[in-house]
């Protein structure tokens, strides 16, 4: 029953004290949100920590949610901004111990995950290849890797992603642009080309709502 | 359709985001144009490639219990409002509600260091009162054949004390009229077998809040007997100076033996436990009588009562040193607030506001939320210019807070419409 209410109608239930609604919304974003985070970081470890810490500020912050804000808006937002404040956090440390790095975190491919462990049931090739991608998006700037993740992995509209990063639409496109060529060239350099990807393209996994 | 329209629109043709009638526009230009059709083309195959990105992965299985317990915690702070959810132990901990809502209104004006004093005696007076009652009563429903009223009180005597180390007697000479009937009434609960003649009491709205804290508590717990009484003075009373968040001893704190059988481990020596809260308890009369008594015959059962207390106070203390205060401090906040009392609700979310800054770095994000419940607070109570100082605040110390932040603007929205173009800036809100 409580697959079919809608994010904000989970959200409002457990307002109202029902942790079933709040369950229900874990439930659904859970997986979705860890991903984000994992492709925002690279780092198993650190994903789960703020993808904990997202919900529990969720948890913290329902009674004075407000329906005008849509529940995956709000979720991504917060889990952004401890991504942004976690890059600034780990900016901080690099410079100080790794120098090598090139300027501003735009760090060479091989060394920029040190933290990614791939999955391990996978063969090795598929392995590889996300390990690849995954150090080709790490290589992205923030702001272009941000905009390529919500929209290509959370599913968020170029509209909202502008709301949750603070600029207008048209400069949300642009750095996905910026992104998907960025991702082209590393995986072209990384010699990943096309006959590596079976899947079809899609409009990316959509957030639950209703 | 123009050739840049197309290429504005390439992305949102890709990703899905345009309605029929518009995507039909664009496949026919990109039916006719070779540039379009070779980005597109291109757009296609880079998604293609980077289609492992989109999978979805597992967080571990460890991942939920965190965010479900702080859930439930929340969940039974919010469901107030109902009447009749208050059940059991509310004869045991509806005055302690009352005494902590009694001392943060003074709280919102006195200096710290006074302000801890005044609560630690209140609570050395209201606590002790109220543990008697409860315990009485719980015991009374399991151990009948126990019937001596000031017993019960003395366990809580003990640790009740400790907080009220630097209480002053004079302060309790001068509450110990006003409390008497209370007192009278509590004593004749206690002798009652049974909860029901507290139940009156508790309709008092502002007091029914703490009481539902504490059915959360016990329903975490599970814990028999007298225990949970404990759970809540320990909560109570250790808010100012040791942590004992709610959820967080509830969570660690293990089941003990029920009521009626005696706990395994030996139980805690009266003198010692008593420490330097004995002395600091022994200026109030009634206190010492009760101490006295409980150190007569150390029945089982308050063996069990203060092991528990012991749980209560030592456990939590090593988890989250600043932040479970901190945490009491925002549930009693949102107490408040829900009880529409914003002015002391506003000043307990700047108290743990500054305990989380004073503490942890890493608690920017909760910080900023409690800023921007106080401005929340502080609208509501009509306080505008307060409202706005804390937003400055906020904005200053917080910047990259937005969700805060926003949540601070809505809450001055009414009232910044002439002024306050420049404040909203740094919000990029994600409202619809």
């Amino acid at each position: 029953m409580s697959q079919e209410r809608s994010d904000e109608e989970l959200l409002a239930a457990f307002q109202q004290g029902d942790v079933g609604a709040f369950e229900a919304l874990l439930r659904r974003h859970r997986a979705p949100l860890f991903t984000f985070l994992l492709r925002m970081l690279g780092d198993r470890e650190r994903a789960e920590d703020l993808a904990q810490e997202t919900f529990l500020r969720i948890v913290k912050g329902a009674a004075a949610w407000e329906q005008r804000a849509r529940f995956s808006t709000w979720l991504y937002t917060i889990a952004r901004n401890l991504c942004v404040d976690q890059s600034r956090r780990d900016r901080f440390r690099r410079t100080g111990s790794l120098d090598e790095t090139g300027p501003e975190g735009e760090s060479p491919l091989v060394d920029s995950v040190p933290g990614y462990e791939a999955p391990p049931d996978r063969a090795a090739e598929s392995s590889r290849l996300r390990v690849v991608l995954q150090e080709a998006l790490l290589s992205l700037p923030a702001e272009q890797r941000e905009v390529f993740v919500l929209r290509e992995q959370a599913g968020v509209p170029f509209k909202e992603i502008a709301e949750m990063v603070g600029c207008n639409e048209n400069t949300a496109k642009s750095r996905m642009r910026y992104a998907l060529e960025g991702l082209r060239k590393a995986l072209l350099a990384a010699g990943i080309d096309e006959e590596l990807a079976q899947e079809e393209p899609s409009t990316g996994v959509r957030m639950g709502r209703a | 359709m123009t050739h840049s329209e197309c290429q504005d629109l390439l992305l949102d043709l890709a990703y899905g985001e345009l309605d029929a009638v518009r995507a039909a526009e664009v496949q026919s230009h990109l039916s006719g144009c070779p540039d379009c059709q070779r980005e597109e083309a291109q757009m296609a195959r880079t998604r293609r490639m980077v289609a492992p990105l989109r999978e979805v992965e597992e967080p571990p299985a460890r991942f939920d219990a965190r965010i479900l317990a702080a859930a439930r915690a929340e969940a039974h702070l919010q469901s107030d409002g109902l009447p009749g959810e208050v059940i059991e132990v509310k004869g045991s901990v509806q005055p302690m509600g009352l005494q902590a809502a009694r001392i943060d209104t003074h709280a919102a004006v006195a200096p710290k260091s006074k302000r801890k004093a005044s609560w630690a005696t209140r609570v050395a007076v209201g606590g002790s009162i109220a543990a008697a009652a409860g315990l009485a009563l719980v015991m009374g429903a399991s151990l009948q054949s126990r019937k001596q009223p000031p017993q019960p009180a003395a366990q809580f005597e003990i640790r009740v004390g400790e907080a009220a180390r630097k209480a002053q007697s004079d302060a309790v000479a001068k509450r110990a009229e006003s409390e008497a009937i209370e007192k009278a009434e509590l004593k004749k609960a206690a002798e009652a077998p049974a909860p029901v003649p507290q139940e009156p009491q508790q309709t008092a709205g502002a007091e029914r809040k703490p009481a539902l804290k504490a059915k959360a508590v016990r329903e975490e717990t599970q814990v028999g007997g007298g225990s949970d009484v404990a759970d809540q003075l320990a909560s109570r009373s250790d808010h100012a100076k040791e942590p004992a968040a709610a959820t967080t001893s509830a969570e660690r704190a293990a089941p003990p033996a029920p009521a009626a059988s005696p706990p395994p481990a030996a139980p805690v020596p009266l003198a010692g436990n008593a420490g330097p809260p004995l002395a600091a308890v022994a200026n109030e009369p009634s206190a010492q009588r009760a101490i006295r008594t409980a150190s007569a015959p150390p029945p089982a059962k308050a063996a069990a009562g203060r092991l528990e207390v012991e749980k209560t106070r030592s456990m939590p203390a090593q988890l989250a040193a600043p932040a479970a205060d901190a945490s009491m401090l925002e549930s009693q906040a949102q107490s408040a607030r829900h009880a529409g009392n914003y002015a002391l609700a506003a000043s307990l979310y700047r108290s743990a506001a500054q305990m989380r800054q004073s503490g942890t770095q890493s608690d920017a994000g909760t910080v900023a939320w409690d800023l921007a419940h106080e401005v929340e607070c502080l609208a509501a109570a009509g306080l505008f210019d307060q409202a706005r100082q804390v937003r400055a605040d906020l904005q200053r110390l917080h910047p990259s807070e937005n969700m805060a932040i926003s949540a601070a603007n809505r809450a001055l929205q009414a009232a910044d419409l002439p002024a306050a173009k420049a404040a909203e800036q740094p919000a990029s809100p994600p409202q619809r």
